[in-house]
């Protein structure tokens, strides 16, 4: 169907499939169309809403705020507590505009600190990951931060999100976290994983856990350079490096849920 | 333009049928998209490694489990065994001495510290001695992870004694202690450690051509040599990455095993596979030597038939579409992972080069299994040929008389999976270069 609208993505390279609900918000039902409960849901506004209980159900001390999604979610916020603060007496000024929230003024997603990291340490920026651009400087931090699993390095710094999914950057970070954890040995901190699980759990299985999470998402979108890149991946983990996920329980590799 | 025999295709079938035919007496052509999987492979010859993902110990005996329609049954057991001794004759000439037994697997060591089934691997991955098969200590045979240490209990490859897992200080598609804890977690005393590099070109950081290059230079290795040592102390073997020259053969690795005082072990490493990079590099002279003429980075797009017979093959040009007449076509061009094969969106698949038929899927959810690192029907997809490898119709007819498949794109096996890669490429090689030598110049 989107091919209908860009004729260029049937000839693109789809990484993944991936899907989520999202709340909509309309007071009254479509009057006609061909929608989940009779109307159809195209129209139905993107926005989100303040429902004014006591104005509409005379409910005296209840709103709710609906619709929207995590990107308006502080502008949301603000719209509900605006009306609390008026219906409460607060004059206080909304700060939201210029609060910074806490993490947003570093990071890897801000250019400059990276850029002038790798100026300091020209070492900082060998790239772990190169569809992403994850330096093995940036895994170092985060390792030396407490992050143990591949997973979290790949939320915390996209590791393993690009065209190749994961073919090289997961192997080069598992030998990170393996040579993190065996220096923490060797200093004899570090005897845990964050969670629980124990220091001697095989970092081969880690890695194997993590290739079927990823697994689950480009199923449905192998074919053309895909099916080569996920033949090449298959060929590089279970030909080269004869992993066989015999440490993974079908439940974690099970394609239950998306993403 | 002309040509007696093209061949397209430049992986592990390609080469091999090129040179053999040329060596057949043949004016051969190569056309070739790129580099095929020397470069992505493990570096070694599996011929049959598993069946039905159990490890098989005697790959040509096992040949007999395998389906009806795999290429080794069509080719036959004298076809992969003249494949095999051909190649360690040629292999050997060519300073990349192989070691291994076509009538017995034995297990190559992997960056991951993994064991994996495979058949014929370059010295440098031998280990010394490793490859001597001992009888189990146990009347049963203990399982793998209780063997004793300081033998390969029957396991030819497997290491022993004391294994030193040495990287060298900032390579960062290696890492000793990935490898070395999961070496031990097979029974294998195995420690972790790190050889500093000499001062170099590649201050800040370095790929693992980059550094094989620099160990191609002798002053480079006696500079090299005493940190390995030191990393090395109090082990009987240092296992490393395969990072130990890409331009001079086993030389040196040769040399640097000689000057830190320890054997040394190629461990399998991430592509580019260094030691497929040697072996590309090989034919490449060999070809030459032979006058094999060679179009590089111009893939081949479709052909121009005469009854029932190949006419000409058409390749991408410089600035146009070219067309090659020849006598005989053997297309070594790969299954879906070396884009022989596309596969479509609708779950078909189109071979790329004579739009041969190959069996599709319902849909494109069927290329595919539920574990990534299961097996996938996608990896066995390829054309189906008769005895004399000539693709044919769905009623067994053949659909040129002087078209040829070779290697990953034939149909009925899976060479990651079965692991028989580089057996089936060198079997189907002997048995082209065989049919074809026969075959009078018309």
């Amino acid at each position: 169907m989107c091919a209908q609208m860009v004729p260029a993505l049937a000839s693109g390279r789809v990484l993944r499939a991936f899907a989520g609900s999202r709340p909509l918000y309309q007071p009254e039902a479509p009057a006609s169309g061909d929608g989940e409960g009779g109307g159809d849901t195209r129209e139905v506004s993107r926005n989100f809403a303040v429902v004014d209980h006591p104005r509409l159900d005379g409910l005296d001390n209840m709103y709710s705020i609906v619709g929207g999604k995590l990107t308006t979610c502080r502008q949301m916020a603000e719209a509900v507590v605006d009306r609390l603060a008026e219906r409460m007496g607060v004059t206080e000024p909304c700060r939201t505009a210029t609060e910074v929230l806490p993490g947003a003024d570093h990071g890897p997603h801000r250019l400059a600190e990276p850029l002038a990291r790798v100026e300091r340490d020209y070492a900082y920026g060998e790239l772990i990951c190169e569809c992403e651009l994850v330096t093995r400087g940036q895994v170092r931090e985060e390792v030396a931060a407490g992050l143990t699993e591949l997973e979290d390095l790949r939320r915390k710094l996209r590791l393993g999100y690009g065209p190749c999914q994961a073919a090289f950057c997961a192997w080069r970070a598992a030998g990170m976290l393996a040579e993190a954890r065996s220096a923490g040995n060797g200093s004899g901190d570090g005897g845990h994983f964050q969670g629980g699980a124990p220091v001697d759990q095989d970092p081969v299985v880690g890695l194997e856990r993590f290739l079927e999470e990823r697994w689950r998402g480009q199923r449905s979108t192998i074919w053309g350079d895909q099916a080569r890149q996920a033949l090449l991946n298959h060929a590089i983990y279970r030909g080269t490096f004869d992993l066989r996920g015999e440490g993974v329980p079908d439940e974690a590799a099970a394609p239950t849920e998306g993403g | 333009m002309r040509a007696d025999v093209v061949v397209v295709g430049a992986g592990p079938a390609g080469l091999a049928s090129a040179t053999r035919l040329a060596e057949a007496g043949r004016q051969v052509l190569l056309l070739a998209r790129g580099n095929g999987f020397t470069h992505w492979g493990a570096g070694a010859v599996d011929v049959l490694g598993r069946i039905g993902g159990e490890p098989v110990e005697r790959p040509l005996e096992a040949i007999d489990r395998l389906p009806e329609g795999h290429p080794y049954h069509l080719v036959g057991q004298d076809a992969i065994r003249d494949g095999l001794a051909w190649f360690s004759r040629f292999t050997e000439a060519a300073g990349l001495t192989h070691a291994g037994d076509p009538d017995r697997n034995r297990v190559q060591v992997t960056a991951f510290g993994t064991l994996r089934p495979t058949c014929l691997v370059p010295e440098p991955a031998a280990g010394p001695g490793w490859g001597i098969t001992e009888p189990p200590d146990a009347a049963s045979g203990p399982p793998v992870g209780e063997r004793s240490p300081t033998t390969n209990g029957g396991v030819p490859g497997r290491p022993q004694g004391r294994v030193a897992v040495v990287n060298f200080a900032g390579f960062r598609d290696f890492s000793s202690a990935l490898c070395a804890d999961h070496l031990r977690r097979a029974g294998i005393d195995a420690t972790a450690a790190s050889a500093p590099l000499p001062a170099w070109d590649h201050e800040r950081y370095f790929t693992g051509v980059e550094l094989a290059r620099a160990i191609d230079d002798a002053g480079f290795r006696r500079r090299l040599a005493p940190g390995l040592a030191r990393a090395a102390a109090g082990a009987d073997v240092a296992v490393v990455p395969a990072v130990l020259g890409v331009g001079r053969g086993h030389e040196p690795w040769a040399d640097l095993q000689s000057l830190a005082g320890v054997p040394l072990v190629e461990a399998a490493t991430a592509p580019p596979s260094i030691p497929g990079l040697r072996l590309f590099a090989a034919y490449q002279a060999r070809l030459e030597a032979l006058g094999v003429r060679w179009q590089f980075g111009f893939p081949a797009v479709g052909v121009e038939r005469d009854g029932d017979l190949i006419a000409a093959v058409r390749s991408e040009g410089a600035s146009r579409v070219q067309s090659t007449r020849c006598q005989e076509l053997v297309l070594a061009t790969g299954g879906v992972a070396g884009n022989g094969i596309e596969a479509n969106r609708d779950g078909t698949l189109t071979e790329q080069v004579a739009g041969l038929p190959v069996e599709g899927f319902a849909d494109r959810m069927a290329f595919i299994g539920d574990r990534f690192l299961g097996d996938h029907p996608l990896g066995a997809a390829g054309v189906r040929v008769d005895a004399e490898l000539r693709p044919v119709d769905a009623s067994g007819t053949p659909l040129a008389a002087n078209l040829r498949c070779v290697g990953g794109l034939l149909a009925g096996h899976d060479p990651t999976a079965e692991g028989s890669r580089e057996g089936v490429a060198l079997a189907t090689a002997s048995r082209v270069a065989a049919l074809l030598a026969a075959t009078p110049v018309r």
